[in-house]
């Protein structure tokens, strides 16, 4: 059984560090904190998306990178002489990840040993779409697949990734079994770079009769 | 090529919102493919995209994000597939090529 309160005190989590995130942004605390805290914040937002989905077997895992991630972009931080505040909101949050990653643990929502002794090539259950759907009837997004998925929205641009990484989120959970899953991912990632480039060259702008001409594509 | 396939299944129900997956689908694209195709067609103007409203009893599911041309871009997509399929009449296509007529030889 999951914690009644965790999925909403992961959620809080996210949307605390998502501010926290957009404040440090703004400060220019340098490109390291600045790939790190996105991390940090991916982390919070596949723990909360893992609570919500009742996905025990992800919930303790995403609960543990987390609270890895927020120390690293906690030791960033110490580095930086403007980040005095940062340092102290990470340890705050740091303190509230612990506390949900221990509920999760005691609430016997994950199986550690099983989950760390399982090897990331045996995520996939050979294309079956029953293996794939768990509690409740939802389709479980594999972690490998989250994970590739999160690793190609990274190469877009910073203000896409936000759009993208819902947007391929909610692909893979419509799809149904975690081969399809897999293989998407590997395909998004794949053309992470393409989409990069589409999204620098082609900025947003009214309809242009004279666009570029589709035989050209 | 995919934009002419993505274009080719937008325009069979302009009207229609699709999201990236059935997009794939009905253009017959490996899924996972065709974000650089929408986003330069966004980016175009020729397509637009919304996020899908968040049914009550559907709180825990990530929205799609749903696709559809703009009244402009089915009509510049008409237009550049029209031209696609009236290629130049010196070519025949795969650089194969035949003299125009009255071209001296």
């Amino acid at each position: 059984m999951i914690p009644g309160s965790s999925a909403a005190r992961a959620r809080a989590l996210s949307r605390a560090l998502d501010r926290e995130l957009a404040q440090a942004r703004a400060r220019d605390l340098g490109w390291e904190l600045e790939r790190d805290l996105p991390l940090v914040l991916d982390h919070a937002y596949a723990l909360a998306r893992a609570l919500a989905q009742e996905d025990g077997e992800d919930c303790l895992a995403q609960a543990e990178e987390l609270v890895r991630a927020l120390a690293r972009a906690r030791n960033l931080a110490c580095s930086r002489p403007r980040a005095r505040n940062l340092v102290r909101t990470l340890d705050r949050y740091r303190v509230r990840a612990r506390a949900l990653e221990r509920d999760l643990g005691r609430g016997g929502v994950a199986t550690r040993g099983r989950h760390r002794g399982r090897s990331p090539g045996s995520v996939d259950r050979g294309g079956d779409p029953a293996a794939a759907h768990t509690r409740g009837g939802s389709p479980v997004v594999g972690r490998v697949a989250h994970g590739l998925v999160a690793l190609a929205v990274r190469v877009l641009p910073a203000p896409a990734r936000g759009r993208y990484r819902a947007e391929f989120r909610a692909e893979l959970h419509d799809l149904g079994s975690r081969w399809r899953q897999m293989t998407y991912a590997v395909r998004v990632l794949s053309r992470a770079g393409k989409l990069r480039r589409e999204l620098i060259e082609y900025r947003p702008r009214p309809t242009d009769p004279s666009a570029p001409d589709a035989t050209q594509w | 090529m995919p934009t002419q396939l993505v274009l080719r299944a937008m325009l069979t129900e302009p009207c229609h919102e699709m999201y990236g997956l059935q997009i794939s689908q009905a253009a017959e694209l490996p899924s996972g493919t065709i974000h650089p195709v929408l986003a330069r067609l966004e980016a175009c103007g020729w397509l637009e995209s919304r996020w899908e409203d968040v049914e009550p009893g559907k709180q825990g599911q990530p929205r799609r994000r749903y696709y559809r041309l703009s009244p402009d871009g089915a009509e510049h997509a008409r237009n550049a597939l029209a031209r696609v399929h009236r290629p130049h009449p010196s070519r025949l296509g795969w650089g194969i090529t035949r003299p125009l007529p009255g071209s001296a030889r």
